[in-house]
């Protein structure tokens, strides 16, 4: 029964996961660990590469003792060091692959290099059971429609500019919200006690979206009409979650009348806005279909997703040679070949 | 005089269409339709302006479904299916445009209901000219003229019918459309 | 909806619906019927619904102006959100594709050609798939239907993202097209006006896809 450990640091958050499959493939993965620590900047501020990057390093062999601790596992038991391989910052991704090749050296292991993305899809579907999914991806990072076909993640949709979360963090930023634990969770507490929508720009192209034109919208709203006393911060947030995540799901519910899909699946940070889940939902419902979410555990960044995607591929006789486990701040998604799916 | 079904309203009943050429009392039925003379119970239609029965279907099927959801422009639902001929939102030009005028002598007479025999006595007891069939309306077509009210005048498009019927029908059809 | 008609399509925001006959056509019309999302704001839903009734058909008729095939326009009902216009007895370009039999270089330049009119008239189609081009049965002329996310623009920008939406379309949806969607590109430069800063703007758009994914 072969076991993984996953190392996760492409953003802020730092991860380390350790996972264990099923020889025979008929149980679902166990998960032994699954350790994170968030690197948190006071509120207005962004994470800047080199900060993350320290963050990473501080605190990495503490996060990957408990991890090994709390799933009561040595060194031998481990079968395969995975680590993410981008996309992500620069300088948090090396910070946590120099671990992850220490390791490898150390113990006498195999790595696997992992696309992140490929990380969200492959947790999610093992958590939830979602068999062949449409998968919407929404991070700080990125924003992606997902269907697999011929042993690919192809991208049918994506934004044409900014990532989802990079809008809601920066409107975060403006608001002055705080970082903790996230700016979005805080966006999503304001927008639930907002109670007048007002109108902003919708765009949506095809199955592409566009949020930078509506964030500099929102952006001059706030400046006018906040001081102004007409809208509240609380209202800007609902406006513009029930405009964003209105055109999220429409992108969204039209992949899946193209590839005939009744399955969704959300994953990355933005995923467990449980706004978004209601509203991916309803969607669902009105033509029979069925939507899967994981909890903050999975559709925030962390380290057994990486654990999870790199066995598969590790079970498929994939392995990483150490001369190759440098990092890519570019790695689409839809680059990754997937052998272990038919 | 011939009959029609609309399959979006059916429960309308028929729909009958005439045409009429060497119409010789135009001045009389413009007068009529000025004292708003209820005795008169067509929709007439100058039919220099149309090209086929299928237009003139379509301004009827607009003019009913609007009288049904409740957004006549005019009182009437006769006048109202003149109008539809029409692609601008100018009552009065459209009315004068595509009804009688006192000239006419080619017009085609519209009634929705009815029983057939008494309505074709009626029409032409009404209109004093010779009802020939719907086929010969492209006799009686204007196409210059169509295609000056109709805005379709760039060198692109041509006389055909069948290139002119469909922009005719979108021309129709995006009226009223905000 | 009336009972003759016959649901077709359940797409992701409108039902779409064959009426035969219509007004004496023996082919009859295609019903497009939009309808409300429960999912969205209320406001924000009729607003929508409202605009893309209105701008589809207008974008409809504005092609078939220019002479670019597309559906003629029969009936708007703006309440409703439903628009009635002709039915194309045709097959869509996915199914040509997928099948293989045609002479996809001959498809390639009635692609390019049509977009390069469709784009001259400052139409954005909006949503550029291989399901929304359709050759007719009996001349095999390309057909561009489906109008529903379309506006008018006279912005590159807006026109290089029609292509790259479109190109997009190629690749998910037939992989290994990457040569006729270029030869759609050459078709497009000889027959567009004002190529030139569109297809630069595509090299922008195209980057930026690539450049997009550095964020986990």
């Amino acid at each position: 029964m072969p076991i993984a450990l996953g190392l996760e640091g492409s953003a802020n958050k730092l991860g380390i996961g350790i996972i264990q499959h099923d020889d025979t493939g008929k149980s679902p993965a166990k998960v032994l660990s699954n350790i994170r620590d968030t690197y948190i900047t006071p509120p207005g501020q962004g994470f800047l590469p080199r900060d993350t990057a320290q963050h990473h390093r501080d605190c990495i062999l503490q996060v990957l003792r408990k991890a090994m601790k709390e799933a009561n596992v040595t060194p031998k038991d481990i079968d395969v060091i995975c680590f993410t391989k981008g996309p992500g910052m620069g300088a948090p991704l090396t910070s946590v692959a120099v671990v992850a090749r220490t390791l490898a050296l150390m113990w006498n292991k195999p790595m696997v290099g992992v696309n992140h993305c490929i990380g969200h899809i492959e947790m999610g579907r093992e958590i939830t059971g979602a068999g062949n999914p449409i998968v919407l991806y929404v991070s700080g990072g990125n924003t992606q429609v997902i269907a697999y076909s011929q042993n690919r993640y192809r991208i049918f949709g994506e934004t044409l500019d900014i990532a989802i979360g990079n809008c809601l963090d920066r409107f975060a930023r403006i608001l002055g919200l705080s970082n903790d634990p996230s700016p979005g969770h805080n966006i999503e507490q304001y927008a639930k006690r907002g109670k007048n929508y007002v109108p902003l720009p919708y765009t949506v192209k095809g199955m592409d979206v566009s949020f930078s034109g509506i964030l500099s919208h929102i952006e001059s709203l706030a400046e006018e009409q906040l001081k102004a006393g007409t809208v509240t911060p609380e209202d800007l947030c609902y406006s513009l979650q029930e405009t964003l995540f209105a055109m999220l799901v429409e992108i969204t519910e039209r992949a899946m009348a193209h590839v005939g899909s009744q399955e969704v699946l959300l994953v990355g940070g933005v995923a467990c806005n449980e706004k978004l889940q209601e509203m991916m939902g309803q969607m669902a419902e009105q033509r029979g279909g069925k939507v899967f979410a994981t909890d903050e555990r999975f559709c925030i960044d962390n380290g057994i997703m990486i654990a999870q995607a790199g066995l598969l591929a590790y079970s498929t006789g994939y392995e990483t040679p150490l001369e190759k486990t440098t990092c890519t701040q570019r790695f689409r998604t839809d680059e990754v070949y997937v052998a272990w799916r038919e | 005089m011939e009959s029609f079904q609309l399959e979006l309203h059916p429960e309308r009943g028929p729909i009958y269409i005439s045409l009429f050429k060497n119409v010789k009392n135009a001045v009389e039925l413009r007068q009529r339709l000025l004292d708003q003379d209820a005795s008169l119970a067509w929709a007439l239609v100058n039919a220099s302006l149309v090209v086929n029965t299928f237009q003139i279907l379509l301004a009827i099927n607009k003019a009913i479904h609007k009288e049904v959801t409740g957004k006549l422009k005019t009182h009437k639902i006769n006048s109202e299916i003149v109008y539809d001929f029409s692609s601008t939102n100018n009552i009065s030009q459209s009315l004068r445009r595509y009804g009688v005028s006192d000239d006419s002598t080619a017009l085609i007479a519209i009634a929705i209901g009815g029983n057939p025999g008494d309505i074709e006595k009626a029409m032409q007891a009404d209109i004093h000219g010779e009802l020939v069939p719907l086929s010969s309306i492209p006799e009686f077509s204007d196409i210059k003229l169509i295609r000056k009210y109709y805005q379709l005048n760039d060198n692109n498009i041509s006389d055909n019918i069948d290139e002119l019927m469909p922009l005719i029908a979108g021309a129709m059809a995006l009226k009223e459309i905000k | 909806m009336i009972d003759s008609a016959v649901l077709i399509k359940q797409g992701a925001e409108a039902r779409v619906y064959e009426l035969k006959p219509f007004l004496t056509n023996p082919n009859g019309c295609i019903v497009k019927e939009r309808f409300s999302k429960t999912y969205r704001h209320p406001v924000l839903d009729k607003q929508l619904t409202h605009r893309r009734v209105s701008q589809e058909a207008r974008c409809l008729f504005r092609c078939r102006k220019a002479g670019i095939d597309t559906p003629a326009l029969y009936l708007v009902d703006p309440e409703a959100a439903t628009i009635y216009m002709e039915r194309i007895l045709g097959r869509i370009l996915k199914d040509i594709i997928i099948e293989g039999k045609a002479d996809t270089d001959v498809l390639a330049d009635a692609i390019g050609a049509a977009l390069a009119k469709m784009h001259d008239v400052d139409v954005v189609h909006g949503d550029l798939t291989t399901s929304n081009l359709m050759l007719r049965d009996n001349n095999a002329s390309l057909v561009i239907i489906d109008f529903g996310l379309s506006y008018v623009s006279k912005l590159p920008e807006d026109k290089a993202v029609d292509l790259y939406v479109l190109e997009r379309a190629f690749s998910s949806t037939h992989p290994q097209t990457e040569a006729l969607f270029e030869r759609i590109l050459t078709s497009y430069k000889t027959h567009c006006k004002q190529a030139k800063p569109t297809l630069s703007k595509l090299e922008e758009v195209r980057l930026r896809g690539r450049k997009r994914s550095m964020l986990g």
